[in-house]
């Protein structure tokens, strides 16, 4: 385990531990970056490593490059994916509580990040939505873009 | 097509045709195909013979069954013994005739088609819709090895299939005739299906034969079904027995094997309910284990008693009926909110992402192998039972409970399903064309004839196969009762068996074969796409043959279903070396195909004919119990998303990933 104080930092990491403990992520990596960052590589959906990190300066939790190869109107389309997880009217756990975290799509170079701003603190909370918000994004693209699945992120056609 | 047959289908009226139908097959009537060659007769003036059984067919049907009792040869030996523990149906191509011929004298119910690999789809369908075991035999290696999917995807379904394959005298083991594949001494058969099957035996002792098939029985009958295989030499097969004492084991299956299955630990159960008891929104997966244990009653009772939601996966639908209250199998939009889920007898689990369920969710896992449990998906509790034995266990346990909220969220879910369905159809409506017409009106217009119109809703068996048509027509399809609706790509996802799947479950209409048998005689629908028909398109003979009422609709859009992934934009003017790998010729007739073998053909090309087309091949079945094609043309590029947005859609639904896994 990585030296670090009590602080937001070790609530990510047990946050996220939590999940591998769980079988819910494989292969779980932790790395102390520079500037109090801190990546994380895990299984989580699929085959694929995700890469996430943390910074703890800016309080984000960021994947990065969480879909490549996004056209712009698909880019679009998960933008407006998003903003309908922050609507007020859905059940708590159906959305992202924007007092507590607000996600938000970043596209370069056509691949998109998914970027978690943690507000009041609430590093638990981020730390859980992110990973269910991934799940739910997964969910998103089966139905609105399984040929993306197929021809990018390379899951089997048949 | 006469006033008389055009007259309405109610089920009594069904049921009063069906029974004439049925009669006039005992009595061996011959009936000529609807289908006569005008065109062959007219060139040569000859009169055309047209198409009709043999008369010895139905009259070898029908014919006397001859007493057997010892002395008795080895095929006679297997053959009583299968009589004995009820095997349900024998479907396979004509080979190892000692032993085919020995189980049809025994008076199991006996077809013949066109292909080994075929009739083992057929064996798979069996038991896929009537949860009773059918077997397949073959010649020996080269047909073994055209049956080897059939038994790869039967082993994916857990599926029983006995398989029986013939070989050449034990004597030719370890000589060059071994050696030879087509030969005679096909020894390597029982190695070819090793990986596919949960038990093999190339039987070398004839008096081991009895106990061998008992072997055979018992896995198939235990645990987690799936295809065992027993090779034939051909001196085993015709080896003498003057009596049953000549023989190692010659005993009643009671002896043999136990019908009693393993009961779940009590504190298991009761973890499993505290769990429950403490979820804000639990859902029930209810996988093949429950049609195998049939065990739909007491999963209805134990869903009702606790207000938990139940959504099915599996090889077969209508464990838990679509149109219950807490059905939620075509309510996904509600998966991702699920706390609890209670896995009954999913045997093959998907990995993380498959189901829609988040990382927060907690399962319950009932399954009859411990092995199994904490496999792929992890587990908070788990429970080493039959499934039937589980829920009533849990049932047992449980106190009733209220969850208004949450069933009013799946009610919620199942209406914006229902309404994106309609959406998307009326989307789609604008691309139908003439000579294209778009899946979703044939998933609209099925929809209507099958569950709005004068058919009881639960009446017809359907088997739901094809790829991107599938993607359109499994929205609208739905099961009211067990094995109302075979799941035709579930695990590995082969379009070829739609129509030997067809033959299957027709077999098993045809004798009311487990909870078939209140639909005994109903005709049965098909969905396949080009791509599947002409893998297993002759089989249609053999639904014909048999005079097995289908309507096997294929949607023909010019091409494989992974064109879309071949191709360069639309409208570019460019081309690319890959492209044409995917494309078929266009507008091929495979409703001339189908009359050719004996059934009924509809073409449609315009998408209001799909309804007055399904109506007409519903009036053969029910009057001439004769299998139909409607072959309704499409356009490939109806897959292509940006010239026709969905393309070809999402994940299909319902169930949770039902389609895969």
């Amino acid at each position: 385990m990585l030296a670090v104080s009590r602080t937001s930092a070790t609530v990510v990491q047990e946050g996220l531990r939590a999940y591998a403990d769980r079988k819910i992520f494989r292969n779980f990596v932790e790395e102390q970056g520079k500037d109090g960052r801190i990546r994380f590589r895990f299984v989580y959906l699929g085959a694929d490593v995700m890469n996430l990190e943390f910074r703890e300066q800016d309080r984000t939790l960021v994947i990065r490059n969480m879909l490549p190869r996004v056209s712009a109107g698909m880019y679009a389309d998960l933008q407006a994916f998003l903003q309908r997880l922050h609507d007020s009217e859905l059940p708590a756990y159906r959305r992202i509580d924007r007092s507590s975290a607000e996600a938000q799509f970043v596209r370069k170079r056509g691949n998109v990040s998914l970027v978690f701003r943690v507000k009041g603190g609430r590093y638990k909370y981020a730390v859980d939505k992110l990973i269910e918000l991934a799940s739910w994004i997964r969910t998103y693209l089966q139905g609105a873009y399984q040929t993306y699945l197929w021809e990018v992120m390379g899951e089997p056609v048949d | 097509m006469s006033k008389e047959e055009k007259k309405a289908v109610d089920r009594r009226t069904f049921i009063k045709t069906a029974m004439v139908g049925t009669v006039a097959a005992a009595s061996a009537t011959i009936v000529s195909s609807p289908i006569t060659s005008k065109a062959a007769a007219s060139e040569t003036g000859m009169p055309d013979p047209g198409i009709k059984l043999a008369p010895e067919f139905e009259a070898s049907r029908r014919s006397e069954l001859p007493k057997v009792d010892f002395p008795m040869t080895g095929a006679e030996v297997f053959a009583t013994c299968c009589k004995a523990e009820g095997l349900a149906a024998f479907i396979h191509c004509p080979g190892n005739y000692e032993i085919q011929h020995a189980l049809a004298e025994q008076g199991i119910p006996s077809y013949s088609g066109r292909h080994d690999g075929a009739m083992g789809n057929a064996c798979d369908a069996f038991y896929r819709v009537s949860g009773e075991i059918a077997a397949f035999n073959a010649q020996y290696s080269g047909c073994i090895a055209l049956g080897a999917s059939s038994f790869l995807i039967a082993d994916g379904c857990s599926s029983p299939i006995l398989i029986l394959s013939g070989a050449g005298p034990t004597t030719a083991a370890d000589t060059v005739r071994d050696k030879g594949v087509v030969a005679g001494g096909a020894w390597r058969d029982q190695w070819m299906t090793t990986g596919m099957t949960k038990w093999g035996k190339t039987i070398t002792t004839p008096a081991r034969i009895w106990e061998n098939a008992a072997e055979a029985f018992r896995q198939m009958r235990s645990g987690v079904p799936k295809p065992v295989h027993l090779v034939w030499p051909s001196d085993v097969c015709s080896a003498k027995f003057k009596s049953a004492s000549e023989l190692r084991s010659y005993f009643d299956k009671t002896k043999y094997r136990t019908e009693t299955q393993p009961h779940p630990d009590v504190k298991a159960i009761k973890a499993a309910v505290a769990m429950l008891k403490s979820a804000q929104r639990p859902m029930i997966v209810c996988g093949q284990g429950v049609f195998r244990s049939k065990a739909w009653d007491i999963l209805k009772q134990f869903a009702e008693k606790t207000q938990i939601p139940v959504t099915e996966t599996g090889p077969q639908k209508g464990k838990f009926s679509d149109g219950h209250p807490l059905s939620a199998s075509a309510a996904p939009d509600c998966y991702p909110s699920v706390d609890v889920v209670l896995i009954v007898g999913q045997y093959k689990m998907p990995q993380m992402g498959g189901w829609a369920f988040g990382p927060k969710t907690r399962y319950i896992r009932v399954h009859l192998n411990a092995e199994e449990i904490g496999r792929d998906l992890p587990i908070d509790v788990g429970i080493v039972s039959d499934e039937k034995a589980a829920l009533e266990a849990l049932h047992e346990e449980a106190p009733s409970m209220k969850r208004d909220g949450w069933i009013a969220e799946v009610k919620a879910a199942a209406k914006k399903y229902e309404d994106d369905r309609g959406a998307l159809y009326a989307r789609c409506l604008k691309y139908n064309d003439y000579n294209a017409v778009h899946p979703a009106s044939i998933g609209k217009a099925l929809g209507d004839f099958l569950y709005n119109g004068k058919i009881p809703r639960d009446q017809t068996t359907v088997v739901s196969g094809g790829f991107g048509i599938a993607r359109f027509t499994r929205k609208y399809l739905r099961a009211y009762r067990p094995g109302q609706i075979l799941n035709g790509p579930y695990w590995d996802v082969v379009v070829g068996p739609d129509v030997a799947y067809t033959v299957g479950a027709g077999v098993a209409m045809e004798l009311g074969a487990g909870p078939q048998a209140a639909y005994k005689g109903s005709p049965l629908v098909t969905v396949t796409g080009d791509a599947g028909f002409g893998i297993t398109g002759m089989e249609i003979e053999t639904l014909a043959k048999y005079r097995i009422p289908a309507i096997v609709i294929v949607y023909n859009n010019n091409a494989w279903g992974t064109w879309h992934l071949a191709h360069p934009p639309l409208g570019s003017g460019q081309r690319e070396r890959k492209e044409y790998l995917h494309l078929f010729q266009e507008n091929l007739r495979y409703d001339k195909m189908a009359e050719a073998l004996g059934a009924y053909g509809e073409y449609v090309q315009k998408a209001e004919d799909i309804m007055p087309a399904l109506e007409r091949c519903y009036q053969v079945a029910v009057n001439k119990r004769l299998p139909s094609v409607i072959n309704i043309q499409g356009r490939k590029e109806f897959w292509d998303l940006k010239a026709y947005p969905p393309g070809m859609g999402g994940k299909v639904e319902p169930g949770v990933e039902a389609y895969y896994c």
